[in-house]
């Protein structure tokens, strides 16, 4: 399997629910210190990358972090055992 | 390897990958996972090349740079080079490597380059500047 | 007192390698036409490279990355590959008129046409990028570039109407004989001929090359700061020959030998020489500066290993590229399209390339992980952004200016 498999698809969740295109793939380290994806960025509309605004924490220029906010709203993190990949 | 959270989109695709010399390997061009046992994709490898950048960028020119490569490759079967994820050290503005690039495959563009083109030139392995 | 003669050097090599074929031909044209009336946007185009160029070369020193790495890492393979597409075409056609210019350089010398000079500069060209050490080839450039402080001299020895040149400053608008179309699209060129992306690229790439560090910030800013502004004050004095000379008698400046004639009338013939020699330097320098970042976009693109501090063996990739720059540029000049013409273009697509060059940057200089402390500051922030919305109005209205003017006719 490899990430590009993965991004930019459509997803919906377990019931059904479109959720959007997924955006990014987030890790954590499991004992072994292997990085599993724990979590599914996903995103309405946007394809390609979000510049990096969407991390935690305040982003600077404060105007292209609104802009982008407002490009970029209704992007979340879901965890990846809540997606359904199975293309429709 | 990182213990921090990763993300791989905007941590790991597309940044530079550096050996241990300081040498310039390629791009992260896709990202291989394996499975876990509870079934989540797990971080297994960097691949790099051009058949990998072709297949993401898709459409024609994706078509075409993928066949480029293939073309290319003068033995075997032709694949990405495939670099472990345990042989990244560390993860910031690049991706620093724990090997030498002469370990590694060296892509065949250039050395189809260095071997018809630029090492013909002369002072072509003169030292650098 | 190394490192103090290190920012001497620096600094003149700025001065000497901010005015280009692009300078030359867009400050003449417009002083010509339009007075002292546009000298406003060489100021904004100076102030903007040097913020650009300022972000850059911090990014560079503090994380080791140059312009086209982030360009791909922030906008994803498939964005910056269309921008990789752009940058390197204005490159590339930069490339060919800088050669261009070399070549009418001689001409002005030899009286031998400059068609035949042509292969001869683009093979001496690619010698020096494949032999030549990498600060000497600098330096070298860069301060046979200030022999075109000459325009300085020429401009004050003109003893022009000062009132009246300060009276078309302060007064933006065009003149009589022109319409606004015309004045914007020679602002956009003026702006463009500053701003052009490719000194970033060599800049910032340079700065990896000589391993910059934090330590270097000092050196990059004071060589950014102090030499750019002092190229802008090179570019001024170009159009003030050209508006003292040529807009009074409504004469239409189109040939590099019209932009050297005020220094001639002024400072004899020995100004002449001076001045060719600086013409030929300076559009040999960028020739240079254009020719290696042709081959920094590609590679820095595709994650190729680059540059001069390594045998050209085992950069083969990228010296391919430099190598096929070179012969495309000398290739589209040798069909006789005319040099000048070639700039024009080449200024007008390098305002529609650099606003997707120029974010990523922005965006990386505010970025913790990158820079810890050396993050933009609030103030360079407000001016980032101001630059950011310049220059995406610039790139809006290039084409559009450039067709309904019919590039400024």
């Amino acid at each position: 399997m490899l990430a590009s498999d993965l991004l930019g698809r459509t997803v919906r969740d377990r019931a059904g629910n479109p959720l959007g295109r997924v955006a990014d793939l987030l890790t954590e380290p499991d004992e072994h210190g292997r990085h599993r994806v724990v979590r599914v960025l996903v995103t309405p509309r946007w394809r390609g990358r979000l510049l990096g605004f969407e991390r935690p924490g305040i982003q600077r220029p404060w105007l292209l972090e609104r802009i982008s906010y407002l490009l970029h709203r209704g992007t979340r993190e879901v965890p990846w055992e809540d997606v359904d990949w199975s293309s429709e | 390897m990182t213990d921090k959270p990763l993300r791989v989109d905007f941590d790991l695709l597309d940044r530079q990958i550096v050996d241990l010399d300081g040498y310039l390997v390629g791009k992260v061009d896709d990202i291989e996972f394996g499975t876990a046992a509870d079934g989540r994709p797990v971080v297994a490898a960097i691949l790099v090349g051009h058949h990998a950048l072709g297949r993401r960028i898709g459409g024609v020119l994706g078509r075409w740079m993928a066949a480029v490569a293939r073309r290319l490759h003068t033995t075997g079967d032709p694949q990405p080079l495939r670099i472990p994820f345990e042989r990244v050290a560390k993860i910031g503005s690049a991706l620093w490597l724990d090997v030498r690039h002469e370990l590694l495959d060296t892509p065949a563009l250039e050395l189809w380059l260095r071997d018809n083109v630029i090492g013909r030139i002369p002072g072509a392995s003169d030292a650098g500047q | 007192m190394k490192r103090f003669l290190a920012v001497t050097l620096g600094i003149l090599t700025a001065i000497g390698g901010f005015v280009d074929i692009g300078d030359l031909v867009a400050n003449g044209e417009t002083g010509a036409r339009f007075g002292m009336r546009l000298a406003w946007v060489v100021v904004v185009g100076v102030l903007g490279i040097c913020l650009y160029a300022e972000m850059s070369g911090r990014v560079a020193a503090v994380s080791g990355r140059p312009v086209f790495d982030l360009v791909r890492e922030r906008l994803g393979a498939r964005v910056a590959l269309a921008n990789l597409a752009g940058s390197y075409l204005v490159t590339l056609l930069t490339l060919s008129a800088e050669i261009g210019g070399v070549a009418l350089a001689i001409q002005l010398a030899t009286s031998v046409h400059y068609l035949l000079w042509v292969p001869i500069a683009a093979f001496v060209l690619w010698v020096v990028l494949w032999k030549v050490k990498f600060e000497p080839m600098e330096r070298v450039f860069g301060l046979a570039g200030l022999a075109l402080v000459v325009f300085v001299v020429a401009l004050i020895a003109l003893d022009p109407p000062w009132g009246q040149l300060g009276d078309q400053i302060a007064n933006p608008v065009p003149p009589a004989t022109e319409d606004w179309a015309t004045y914007g699209f020679f602002a956009v060129a003026l702006f463009a001929a500053a701003m052009t992306p490719y000194e970033v690229f060599f800049f910032s790439s340079g700065g990896v090359e000589e391993k910059w560090t934090r330590r270097d910030l000092v050196i990059s800013r004071v060589n950014v700061f102090i030499g750019f502004p002092l190229g802008g004050v090179l570019s001024l004095a170009v159009m003030g020959c050209a508006a003292v000379v040529y807009e009074p008698l409504g004469v239409h400046v189109d040939t590099l030998g019209q932009t050297a004639l005020p220094v001639a009338m002024a400072v004899g013939k020995l100004g002449l020489v001076v001045v060719i020699l600086g013409f030929f330097a300076a559009t040999f320098g960028a020739a240079l500066e254009t020719g290696l970042s042709a081959g920094y976009t590609v590679a820095q693109y595709f994650g190729w290993q680059w540059g001069k501090l390594v045998r050209p063996r085992q950069a083969a990739r990228f010296h391919t590229v430099v190598l096929i720059s070179v012969l495309l540029g000398v290739a589209l000049l040798l069909t006789t399209a005319d040099p000048i013409a070639i700039t024009e273009y080449s200024l007008v697509f390098s305002a529609v390339a650099l606003p997707l060059t120029y974010l990523p940057i922005l965006i990386v200089a505010n970025d913790r992980d990158y820079l810890g402390d050396h993050v933009n500051s609030p103030f360079t922030n407000v001016l980032g952004v101001t630059y950011l919305v310049i220059i995406l109005v610039v790139a809006v209205a290039a084409v559009p200016l450039m067709i309904v003017t019919g590039m400024g006719s």
